[in-house]
């Protein structure tokens, strides 16, 4: 049984909702940027953050007074989703990728703890949002998502082991579509994690979230993009790009060079893009025609890479008919020393909105 | 579809290490309650929690200094599964699953310390907060390499998420074996949260007790080695138990109360997977954490399903605490060790048993017992629900 990518929006630097993405993509400029400090990272930091996004404008004031914005993202991009084109019943669910949850509310948490007259003067309405299942819960919960709500921490690695995961909910049968991506946030508790941690990318934020289905409850011409396959190895040797280019081979396994129609990198910056770069090369044996770094487009947005990284391909394969039945592939490394791919197949649809509803 | 089997157990807990002298605190009630050390718990009137003392991570880590305490408990609970199944891991397609409340969040509120006291955070401090280290961290100490690895973050019923996850990946025959569990370590945060909501208890977790007051919150790593039936019987594996099948949907409700509803649909759904009617079930291990809300929910929930008279309904956590995402993962070993060794777990620090959780919660003192089929509940906040069941194979 294979599963299907049949609708899919994000929320992004560039804008609120699939198409400002799209266009943003599609021009191949950065969006822009801004330059802020907290008190978590008072040196002066900048970049790609969503515009006008405040928490109660977009998802009024219940439930929003502690939200983290993490889960705000989360919310207010599921919600474009099932206000257009997802129509969820009993057994539809979400998995979403994190790195470490909100890390701005826990350390907001921890502060009040160590600052206020005594240690439990903390506000409790926070404690839900400091957990890293807090996006997730809330999206099902302001959506009525009663099937299944699962969280992955797997850093960068997050789109693939959230596709994994949700594949195999599906291919048992615990699941009739599940609602896949990760959000993440900037601020300064992040920054300071990041910067410490090495790393010298200008940071980005957002959401992407796909809708997977088993591909028998939606007809193939609608649906956008068939997932064909993944892998993922631990490199233990210091040697990423061989273990990259093994899993793209394992994968694109008896695949024509010339089935390769685009491919996604994951990297935050230069040296990790070029490395991407190479490894696809050596493993297909042939320049891809489409190359999408969403990176250097909208910053290093942690989590939410892999999904952006497949908003992207899907975007720039809307309208462009040579990519119809061909392959696109994202990859994915993080710096915990884990490397990955994911591998689609285009299959040109438009998009779910008649199926899902007359499938119910 | 392939049957499972559970083939190794690895514990890191308050009250024992190893699936032996786990077996063994099970047995006699022990109680893992201590004064909290592992953070300053200065300015709050009580301070017990179920902390793990003695933990030495350069006894079973090459490399501790890279994984937060949470992921360090991992590797050990692992590497005791995997030495406990008698495993070569080699040639295997595997996969670890881990699942966690709080990651590395342990070292990350000491970087929000630092940065309220004005001391400096070292890069070797926020290399260790990502979640995803914990399974990452696992396959490494393991020197596995090609291996599916998954941190799964759906906060106290983790370990059971990753068990369920684990099942099918089995089950359908997409990895050989699978190493899945739980870990978590004390946190301060964790710790503060609970108080303030006037959830945790001042001296020891009492479920199901009409004088109960809370958790208390506690820490360690349960792990087990899944794999199929057939080939654990091929190669004269000591089969703990099989794993019949799970459920998992979630409330869609609130934050963070159940709802007895959405707990008993996802206990239906389990033992629909399973194959088991409600009769089939000896023994419930409870989520059981002692707060008012859950305990009356998740009584209410179990007779929903069971009718007015349940099987045997134990809370691990009166002897453990909640150990977070390790919670499920541990009982998950309890009830395997229930199953293969004959005996009914306790309710510890038991005295009145509260009428609105009329269930008979084996109160202070373990009972022999075979039993054929034992349930886990595991109820996170977010409304994330998960049920595993577990036969005598």
């Amino acid at each position: 049984m294979a599963t299907v990518i049949s609708a899919w929006t994000a929320t992004s630097p560039f804008g609120h909702g699939r198409a400002a993405f799209v266009d943003g993509v599609r021009a191949g400029r950065p969006a822009p940027a801004v330059t802020a400090a907290d008190d978590w990272h008072p040196e002066p930091d900048t970049g790609h953050q969503v515009p006008d996004f405040d928490i109660e404008n977009e998802l009024g004031r219940k439930g929003t007074g502690s939200m983290d914005r993490t889960t705000a993202l989360a919310v207010r991009t599921l919600g474009r989703l099932c206000e257009d084109e997802v129509v969820p019943d009993e057994r539809t669910g979400m998995v979403l990728g994190t790195t470490s949850g909100s890390a701005q509310t826990q350390f907001a948490f921890t502060a009040e703890s160590l600052t206020r007259r005594k240690p439990y003067f903390v506000n409790p309405a926070l404690m839900p949002f400091a957990l890293m299942n807090s996006a997730a819960a809330r999206c099902a919960s302001w959506y009525g998502l009663t099937g299944p709500n699962t969280t992955i921490a797997a850093g960068r690695l997050s789109g693939i082991a959230a596709l994994r995961y949700a594949n195999r909910l599906l291919r048992t049968g615990r699941a009739s579509g599940l609602l896949v991506g990760a959000a993440e946030e900037y601020g300064g508790a992040r920054v300071l994690l990041e910067r410490r941690a090495g790393s010298a990318a200008t940071l980005g934020e957002g959401c992407a979230m796909l809708f997977l289905q088993p591909s028998s409850t939606v007809g193939n011409r609608s649906a956008l993009a068939e997932v064909v396959g993944l892998d993922t190895r631990l490199v233990h040797d210091g040697a990423p790009r061989r273990a990259l280019v093994e899993c793209l081979r394992r994968v694109l396994a008896g695949v024509a060079p010339e089935a390769v129609w685009g491919v996604a990198m994951s990297g935050p910056d230069p040296a990790s893009v070029t490395m991407e770069r190479e490894a696809v090369a050596e493993a297909v044996g042939r320049d891809v025609e489409r190359v999408v770094e969403p990176g250097a487009l909208i910053g290093d947005t942690g989590a939410a890479t892999g999904a952006f990284q497949l908003a992207a391909l899907l975007g720039l394969a809307e309208g462009a008919d040579e990519s119809r039945g061909r392959l696109a592939v994202a990859t994915a490394v993080d710096r915990d020393g884990m490397v990955g791919c994911v591998v689609v197949r285009l299959l040109g649809g438009s998009g779910i909105a008649m199926q899902v509803r007359g499938s119910r | 579809m392939r049957r499972v089997a559970v083939t190794g157990l690895g514990v890191v807990s308050s009250i024992g290490v190893g699936a032996a002298e786990f077996a063994d605190g099970l047995r006699a009630g022990r109680s893992g309650a201590r004064p909290i050390g592992a953070f300053d718990t200065e300015g709050f009137a009580h301070n017990v929690g179920c902390e793990v003392v003695g933990f030495d991570p350069a006894e079973w880590l090459d490399r501790p200094e890279r994984l937060p305490r949470a992921g360090q408990f991992a590797v050990a609970a692992a590497k005791l599964a995997v030495r406990d199944a008698d495993l070569d891991l080699a040639d295997a397609a595997t996969l670890v699953s881990v699942g966690t409340t709080d990651g590395g969040s342990d070292r990350g509120e000491r970087i929000a310390e630092a940065v309220v006291r004005g001391t400096e955070v070292t890069a070797a401090e926020a290399a260790r907060v990502p979640a995803a280290l914990l399974s990452v961290g696992v396959a490494r100490e393991l020197a596995l390499s090609t291996v599916e690895v998954s941190t799964i973050a759906t906060a106290c019923a983790a370990g059971n998420y990753a068990i369920g996850d684990a099942f099918d990946a089995v089950a359908i025959g997409d990895v050989d074996v699978a190493l899945a569990g739980g870990a978590d370590a004390m946190c301060r945060m964790t710790f503060t949260g609970f108080y303030r909501l006037g959830a945790v208890d001042p001296q020891c977790c009492r479920p199901f007790d009409v004088a109960r007051r809370g958790i208390l919150t506690g820490e360690g790593a349960g792990m087990l080695v899944l794999e199929p039936l057939d080939a654990a019987v091929a190669r004269g594996a000591r089969i703990y138990a099989e794993v019949l099948g799970h459920g998992l949907n979630c409330d869609a409700g609130h934050p963070v109360a159940p709802d007895r509803d959405s707990v008993g649909r996802c206990m239906r759904l389990a033992l629909d997977n399973a194959g088991v009617e409600p009769g089939d079930v000896d023994l419930i291990s409870a989520h059981g954490t002692g707060t008012k809300a859950n305990d009356v929910t998740e009584c209410g929930a179990i007779q929903d399903v069971f009718g007015p008279r349940p099987p045997r309904t134990v809370s691990v956590k009166s002897m453990l605490g909640h150990t977070m995402g390790a919670a499920s993962a541990l009982s998950a070993i309890a009830c395997s060790l229930a199953i293969a060794e004959g005996f009914v777990p306790p309710t510890i620090n038991h005295g009145v048993t509260d009428p609105a959780c009329d269930v008979d919660c084996v109160p202070n003192a373990s009972v022999p017992a075979q039993l054929r089929v034992v349930q886990n509940n595991a109820l996170a906040f977010g409304g994330n629900n998960s049920v595993v069941l577990f036969g005598r194979n």
